[in-house]
């Protein structure tokens, strides 16, 4: 009996999967048109002044011929102050960018600065304000917590980032820990930045109170010889919202995958996408032994 | 609060004496009600005062008692399904009834009034109730004719389903991990096989399935959304009985029969699927898949004398996943392990006529384990995560019955949870690595309840209640009040209008973003960070009884708020498993997910309507639900509200069951039924485009004020696309015929007859002219099975 359930019932199954080619239907999908997107990140401690203009890709739609990264060449840059004061922004090939020296323009702590773009009918524009004070790490120091030869994940450390809040306004941080490299399979010669830690704070709750942001890790430096000293630079930037609330998302998005949460990203930008955003930048030196 | 829970304890004790006082001037009549031939205990029969328009209702244990003033009464006592007994009883001193009562051979359309007893909705003080007739549950259609209890759950109202043939449970905008899901007392924590397809009840092993969506009694707590409670059956206590099936995944069989005849009984029953057994044969020797999962339920329990009864019951079921490939002078091998494992051990004590004491004592565990080896020169690499739940808990409650208007219950629950969010070995003789690590986290969850089912004249009917939890975490104590009350008030015998109100809290939490029943699925306790959930539900209504054409319509508007529900990240993957690096080192957290994690609220609000026929040859329900669920968390969704995923508008169940012949001596048996379900489709997020989207390098490198090129994705907002509505329909035949040694059963089930697409899920795909379109994947067409089963 056991043997003839089972046959018909794999005979009732094949049937019934046979219309499986049929199971992948086309449904209509949400309909969005192309955007202008518009990003800069505004310092008086940067040299330059750097704006990208560049063009969303709709995603149900034609892919042939299309680059990854729509850039618009000929769009009409302006940056502006608050007194009114506004300069144009010329295309630089090199930077993939609208780029001018900051001497040309001066970007003051505490003063609101408003970046447009225009391109066709299209126009999009974006408004910050440079943070007034900048704020520097009141304490950078790294501790070996594992011996490598107790653990296999190589020698286990916790970097600390410590510095002081400024009392009486929202204020917002970044606290990016980069190294430089040369690498031998490319060219020898270039140097390249790589990003080893990213942390965003804010001082809810801890206004004029010393804040701490802790990073650890196994196997950055387990590749080191273990007398080797390494320096790192460590920046503490503080932010406008904007930066804040862009790259908190931002740095938490890593690509689409069906087992991963949407990540939805910031916008400040009229008109468009994109962010226009402020920052001021102090800098230190985390040294590991 | 100390001082607080002592007062409440002291006025419970207050109200027992001044009860049991009052009751002397009364005679009390009590015993047990049980289906004669098997002896099981009936849960929720009837026993009917017709002289003095009064009554009670057997409780978990088949015990009923009730204080009437000493004189002489006819006594009806009543069950669905069979047939009802009259007593005359001569009260004039403490008596003791117990009665045996006759299954009808068919639930025929003519039954004495009396037996209508059970059916009256509108005789019940409790309301968002529903209780299912496991006899329903085994002639419903089912996907490749699985019964599945939790599949016939999704189809009442109020409760949503999450996606094609999944088995997770949402009611009334409540997440899977909000509903308490007990099989005798157990709590189940992961109620799934095969990724959430089919639930781990075998309807052939279970007596009573009661599901709870509102006004909870308090003697329920720990979640925010509802109560499924399961009873299993007790084994026949007069002779050996037995049910088989062979299905087209799987085979399952049940036996029960007495220990010692009319004292002790026990009753087995196991399934197993057979998936891997049939498609192994037809792989390469090299290579390997099998997937298989099985249950077991055993049960025995013993009557010591007329006051003590003793329980003793377990479930344990295993999936497993498994793959093994050979190359060479090598070999991987690797899988899945999931499961859970529980036990109960019970003890009725009858303290008097009146009190009822139940003690329990718990067991359950949820385990969850990936492992691979490999093979290779003679050296072997060998890697396992594992992670899981053990509750151990006792439970002391009393069923108290002072006079014949008040069933007062009460008693105190203890849990000790003990969670493993991971537990991680590695071994690997290529590297010389050796290292593993496991992070245990341990609370007690505790609770005192009082409650009573009060009848106040003729018409009305109260049940409050209060519940008081303690939670330990970490260094926090959560202590809090849990009120409850239910209300109902007759205006005919035959309609009532109902409301209640409720809070619940919920002390763990189950870390998962998609309500698949995913293994991967982790609970977690409330800490100093993650603070409790807790929700407020109000509702009204009003049931009315048809008794003469054996049916009953209810209609019940709810609103529901919930605070500090949790949910993933933006961002935050639930595929990633905790390789332990982070944990075996002073410093490790072992509360780090929480950085995965935010908490935010959630409303939810509608209507429900059902039509029910338990009873007749035509039975059935209609059911349709309509409602809102919104969320908001302050981390998702810029702040916004967003509709939950499973937010349904309109959901409409229709089940319909029709004897055609019952089978009864040499003649056959014939049921057909069938089933219709429409669900507004599910709220999801789509990306709609991609663009530039640079991370600024804080350095200003490379070319000054530098930005690390990237693109990524913009979404519509959160959950604001709707996938197609889901509707589908299902057919059932059953023929039965009694054959020499046993009553035989073919059932052909058609699932979704008219082959309807329904969305599983959705994906973008490039066509080969470089479109890029929307695609939704179709699970399941049109599935015809055949199953064959056997009672005897």
């Amino acid at each position: 009996m056991m043997k003839k359930i089972v046959f018909i019932n794999i005979i009732l199954l094949a049937l019934g999967l046979a219309s499986c080619d049929r199971l992948a239907t086309e449904v209509e999908p949400p309909k969005v048109d192309a955007q202008l997107v518009l990003f800069s990140f505004l310092s008086p401690e940067d040299k330059n002044i750097k704006v990208e203009v560049s063009r969303s890709k709709p995603v149900f739609a034609n892919t042939n011929n299309t680059k990854p990264i729509d850039l618009i060449t000929d769009a009409t840059v302006t940056i502006t102050n608050e007194n009114g004061l506004s300069i144009q922004l010329p295309y630089v090939d090199s930077a993939n960018s609208y780029l001018i020296s900051a001497t040309q323009f001066a970007i003051l702590p505490g003063k609101k600065y408003t970046v447009t773009a225009s391109h066709g009918d299209k126009k999009v524009s974006g408004v910050c304000t440079i943070p007034l004070d900048t704020v520097s790490f009141v304490e950078l120091s790294t501790r070996k917590l594992a011996d490598p030869s107790t653990s296999s994940f190589g020698p286990y450390y916790l970097h600390t980032f410590k510095w002081n809040d400024p009392v009486g306004q929202q204020n917002f941080y970044r606290v990016s820990l980069e190294d430089f490299f040369v690498s031998i399979f490319i060219d020898d010669t270039t140097t390249y930045v790589q990003n080893v830690f990213d942390g965003m704070y804010d001082d809810k709750s801890k206004d004029g109170k010393a804040i701490t942001g802790v990073y650890s890790n196994y196997s950055f430096y387990g590749f080191f010889n273990d007398t080797t000293q390494k320096v790192l630079d460590c920046y503490l930037l503080s932010t406008d919202i904007h930066y804040f609330e862009y790259h908190k998302r931002r740095l938490n998005y890593f690509g689409d995958d069906p087992f991963s949460e949407p990540v939805q990203q910031y916008s400040n930008v009229t008109g468009g996408i994109g962010v226009v955003s402020a920052f001021r930048r102090t800098k230190g030196k985390l040294v590991v032994r | 609060m100390k001082q607080q829970t002592m007062k409440y304890l002291i006025l419970i004790c207050a109200l027992l004496f001044v009860f049991n006082g009052w009751a002397q001037q009364k005679k009390v009549l009590s015993g047990y009600i049980r289906e004669k031939g098997s002896k099981e205990l009936l849960i929720g029969a009837s026993v009917a005062v017709p002289k003095l328009r009064t009554g009670t209702v057997t409780n978990g244990y088949g015990f009923y008692s009730i204080t009437l003033p000493s004189d002489t009464f006819e006594i009806i006592v009543s069950y669905v399904g069979m047939s009802p007994k009259a007593y005359k009883v001569d009260l004039r001193n403490d008596t003791e009834l117990d009665v045996e009562l006759t299954p009808i051979a068919s639930l025929k359309e003519v039954v004495v009034s009396a037996n209508k007893q059970n059916l009256r909705l509108a005789e019940q003080t409790r309301m968002s109730v529903i209780e299912i007739p496991v006899s329903q549950v085994k002639d419903i259609p089912a996907l490749l004719g699985e019964k599945d209890v939790l599949k016939v759950i999704q189809l009442l109202p109020g409760v949503q389903k999450p996606s094609e043939g999944n088995s997770g449970i949402y009611v009334r905008g409540g997440g899977p991990d909000q509903n308490l899901i007990i099989l005798d007392e157990a709590i189940v924590y992961n109620a799934f096989h095969l990724f959430g397809f089919f639930s781990l009840f075998n309807g052939d092993a279970l007596k009573s399935i009661e599901l709870t969506k509102g006004g909870f009694p308090a003697r329920y707590g720990g979640r925010l959304s509802s109560v499924i409670d399961m009873s299993m059956k007790e084994g026949n206590k007069e002779k050996i009985k037995g049910e088989a099936g062979i299905g087209i995944i799987a085979s399952r069989f049940l036996l029960e029969g007495p220990i010692v005849k009319n004292k002790a009984s026990f009753l087995v029953s196991a399934r197993r699927t057979y998936i891997d057994a049939l498609t192994m044969p037809f792989m390469p020797p090299e290579n390997k898949v099998g997937y298989h999962f099985y249950d077991l339920n055993a049960k025995a329990n013993w009557e010591i004398d007329k006051k003590n009864k003793v329980y003793i019951s377990g479930y344990f079921g295993r999936d497993k996943f498994r793959f093994r490939s050979q190359f060479g002078s090598g070999r991987d091998e690797g899988g899945v392990n999931w499961g859970n494992a529980t036990g109960t051990l019970r003890w009725n004590h009858l303290v008097n006529n009146r009190l009822f004491s139940n003690t329990s004592f718990i067991f359950s565990d949820y385990q969850f384990s990936i492992y691979q080896k490999s093979l290779f020169d003679g050296s072997t690499f060998e890697l396992n995560f594992g992670s899981g739940i053990r509750d151990y808990a006792i439970k002391q409650d009393f069923d108290f019955r002072p006079s014949a208007n008040h069933t007062i219950k009460f008693g105190a629950h203890f849990i000790y949870h003990q969670f493993t969010p991971s537990a991680f070995v590695l071994k690997n003789q290529f590297s010389g690595e050796d290292t593993s690590s496991k992070v245990l986290l341990g609370s007690f969850e505790n609770a005192l309840y009082a409650e009573d089912d009060i009848k106040i004249g003729e018409k009305l009917r109260l049940n409050p209640g209060l519940r008081i939890t303690h939670f330990t975490a970490q260094t926090k104590h959560y202590f809090n009040l849990e009120p409850r009350i239910n209300s109902s008030y007759n205006l005919r015998s035959d309609i009532a209008l109902k409301s209640s109100f409720a809070i619940m809290n919920q002390y763990v939490h189950l870390l998962t973003n998609t309500g698949l029943g995913l293994p991967t699925d982790l609970w977690v306790p409330s800490s100093d960070r993650l603070r409790p959930q807790r929700s407020w539900q109000v509702a009204a209504g009003g049931a009315k009884d048809f008794l003469e054409q054996n049916f009953s319509i209810s209609v019940e508007g709810y609103y529901k708020e919930m605070k500090n529900i949790i949910a993933y990240k933006e961002g935050a993957s639930f595929l990633a498993v905790d390789d332990g690096s982070g944990t075996n080192n002073a410093n490790a957290d072992p509360y780090s997910y929480e950085n995965n994690i935010t908490s935010g609220r959630g409303w939810s609000y509608g209507a429900e309507f059902l039509l029910q026929r338990k009873v007749g040859k035509f039975t059935g329900w209609i059911g349709y639900t309509l409602s809102w669920t919104q969320w908001q968390f302050d981390e998702l969704n810029f702040g916004e509200k967003f509709w939950a995923r499973y937010d349904r508008r309109h959901d409409i169940s229709i089940v319909a069951i029709y004897k055609v012949k019952e089978q009864k001596d040499d003649k056959n048996g014939l049921t057909l039924s069938a089933t219709w379900v429409y669900g507004t489709g599910n709220a999801i997020t789509l990306p709609v485009a991609e663009f530039s989207a640079p991370i600024h390098s804080p350095s200003g490198n490379p070319n000054g004020g530098g930005f690390f090129s990237s693109t990524a994705s913009q979404y519509t907002s959160r959950n604001a696309f709707r996938m197609a509505p889901y509707h589908r329909m299902d057919f059932g035949i059953q023929v039965t015929r009694k054959m020499q040694w046993w009553i035989r059963t073919w059932e052909f089930s058609l699932y979704n007859a008219y082959n309807r697409l329904n969305p599983f899920f959705y994906y973008t795909s490039t066509t080969s002219t470089g479109d890029v379109v929307l695609r939704q994947v179709t699970l399941f067409p049109i599935i015809p099975s055949l199953s064959w089963n056997i009672k005897f």
